[in-house]
């Protein structure tokens, strides 16, 4: 499958470059995609631990994370497999989402 | 003084000194009332939905939790208790952010009975909720008059697939067997809770017989033709770790049980058991019945996909265990979770928050355990499918581990501990 997906992340990196990665983001709303990701990482992506947190990490290092797993670099298997489903303007919404929260949780 | 009056009808649910305690912490409410949802059963489902409601309203929407038990138990990782690598306390969670950080209303009672025409429950304890939407998330509840002889005799045969005194019950059953002693294990037919958890367990008792009972043996009774979830999976690790203390037995249904003699009866076998762990068919909880709910093989409840909404009931939506599934989704704590923020956007929406979109994604994940230390994962993505009106798996997003790692054994501990905070705050 990586061979397949291969292409993709070079698409993704086409469409960051060109900044046109608002395209389809009328039928995205970040909070709740990204919530598709937060029951492994954690509420808003503070993970307590042994899953990698992304609540307040810098874009550029989580799309650097993102594109290691895309090209086969990692040697995780559950989270290249899982971006398989996921389009490049949905991973690219999410990041901003994560990118953007607050690291450590504020007090209620 | 308007927010608080506003906030105080949701917070009119609430139960004794917490209803205080939250009244005091709880965080601010919206500006605008936006309606009252009640939420019946606090597990993955129900937790994950209350908190999304409230999380993605801003407080805005009122939010009543009813459950029957006082703390949440996690099924997740209740295997590793049964083979001794934990305690029961460390699955043992509690209420409280759930009301004071998000001031969601939790009353711990029983539904008696609902209204739908008037839109509202009545609790065991006399008090009724009005509700604009009603949500369902009963989880499951056990057939055991599906087997003979085994209604009523859970000391005797225990399930332990609700987690809780019954963890424990098999837990001390199976350190207490006598050395050369049997254990069995019976698989009822899917669909049921955590298709891979039975397997699981399967290793993780063989585990604890391999090194505290050399000479006992582990019966696994399938009533399924195969291993129902990482089957090359399992397959490899009972051989590799377990041939000489498990046997594995597919299409080994239960006829009968006998629980004086401890034997299961099955169509050409009966097996005397030191040790019997009858997990039971199940459906969904019984709640469901209170409206009459449409019922998928008298089992589980049909909803209309995205928006999990009981066939031919407007206003009352069904998640978790207790709905039919879309295909290949299987019963789990993640898509529980899942669907309780995909109904979170769905109710927000139709309570007049046109900016909320549900999602279209759904994601699975489960790990399982092989031994003290090591586990496996199968994972899976979901997408809504127009045509079709349901969730269909991705093709090629998703998988399943090979071998079982120490690494994804530490995954395994991560991800329960991150859910937990996902579901209760």
């Amino acid at each position: 499958m990586i061979g397949l997906w291969r292409p993709l992340g070079v698409a993704w990196c086409l469409t960051w470059a060109l900044g046109a990665s608002s395209a389809g983001a009328d039928s995205i709303f970040a909070p709740t995609l990204a919530a598709t990701c937060t029951t492994c990482h954690g509420p808003a992506g503070r993970s307590s631990g042994g899953i990698p947190a992304l609540a307040g990490v810098p874009k550029a290092r989580l799309v650097a994370a993102v594109m290691e797993m895309t090209e086969g670099r990692a040697k995780d298997s559950l989270m290249p497999a899982l971006l398989r489903g996921y389009s490049p303007e949905e991973i690219d919404a999410a990041l901003t989402w994560f990118a953007a929260q607050e690291a450590e949780a504020p007090l209620p | 003084m308007t927010n608080r009056r506003r906030f105080l009808y949701g917070m009119g649910a609430m139960a004794g000194t917490g209803a205080l305690a939250a009244l005091g912490a709880c965080a601010t409410p919206g500006d605008r009332r936006q309606g009252h949802v009640v939420v019946v059963g606090g597990g993955f489902a129900g937790a994950t939905l209350a908190r999304h409601l409230r999380l993605w309203s801003s407080g805005a929407v009122a939010v009543t939790l009813v459950e029957r038990n006082p703390t949440f138990l996690s099924c997740p990782l209740s295997n590793r208790v049964i083979g001794g690598q934990i305690a029961l306390g460390a699955l043992t969670l509690d209420y409280q952010r759930l009301y004071r950080a998000w001031g969601i209303g939790i009353r711990f009672d029983d539904v008696a009975g609902i209204d739908t025409d008037r839109r509202r429950i009545i609790l065991a304890g006399g008090d009724a909720l009005a509700y604009d939407r009603l949500a369902l998330a009963p989880g499951i509840d056990f057939l055991p008059s599906e087997i003979p002889g085994l209604a009523g005799q859970e000391l005797t045969f225990p399930h332990a697939w609700k987690a809780g005194p019954q963890t424990a019950l098999l837990r001390d059953q199976i350190a207490d067997l006598p050395d050369g002693g049997v254990v069995a294990l019976h698989i009822p037919r899917a669909p049921y809770r955590c298709p891979p958890g039975p397997y699981e367990r399967a290793c993780l008792i063989a585990d604890f017989l391999k090194r505290h009972k050399s000479r006992a043996k582990l019966l696994v009774l399938d009533a399924n033709p195969e291993i129902q979830s990482k089957r090359d999976f399992f397959q490899h690790h009972f051989a590799t770790l377990y041939g000489g203390v498990m046997e594995y037995r597919p299409n080994s249904e239960l006829r009968q049980v006998d629980a004086a003699s401890r034997t299961l009866h099955l169509d050409f076998d009966n097996v005397q058991a030191d040790v019997a762990n009858v997990i039971p068919p199940h459906r969904a909880g019984r709640v469901v019945d209170l409206i009459g709910a449409p019922l998928i093989n008298k089992r589980w409840v049909e909803v209309d996909w995205p928006s999990l909404a009981v066939r031919g009931f407007e206003h009352i939506h069904c998640l978790g265990d207790a709905v039919f599934p879309a295909p290949g989704m299987p019963k789990s704590a993640h898509l529980a979770n899942q669907q309780g923020k995909l109904l979170a956007a769905t109710l927000l929406q139709a309570l007049g928050d046109p900016k909320v979109l549900p999602t279209r994604v759904l994601v699975n994940t489960c790990y399982s355990f092989v031994d003290a230390r090591r586990a496996g994962h199968i994972a899976t993505v979901y997408r809504f499918d127009e045509g079709r009106r349901t969730f269909l798996p991705v093709p090629g997003a998703g998988g399943i581990s090979a071998i079982a790692s120490e690494e994804e054994g530490r995954l395994a501990t991560a991800w329960a501990h991150n859910i937990w905070t996902d579901t209760l705050g």
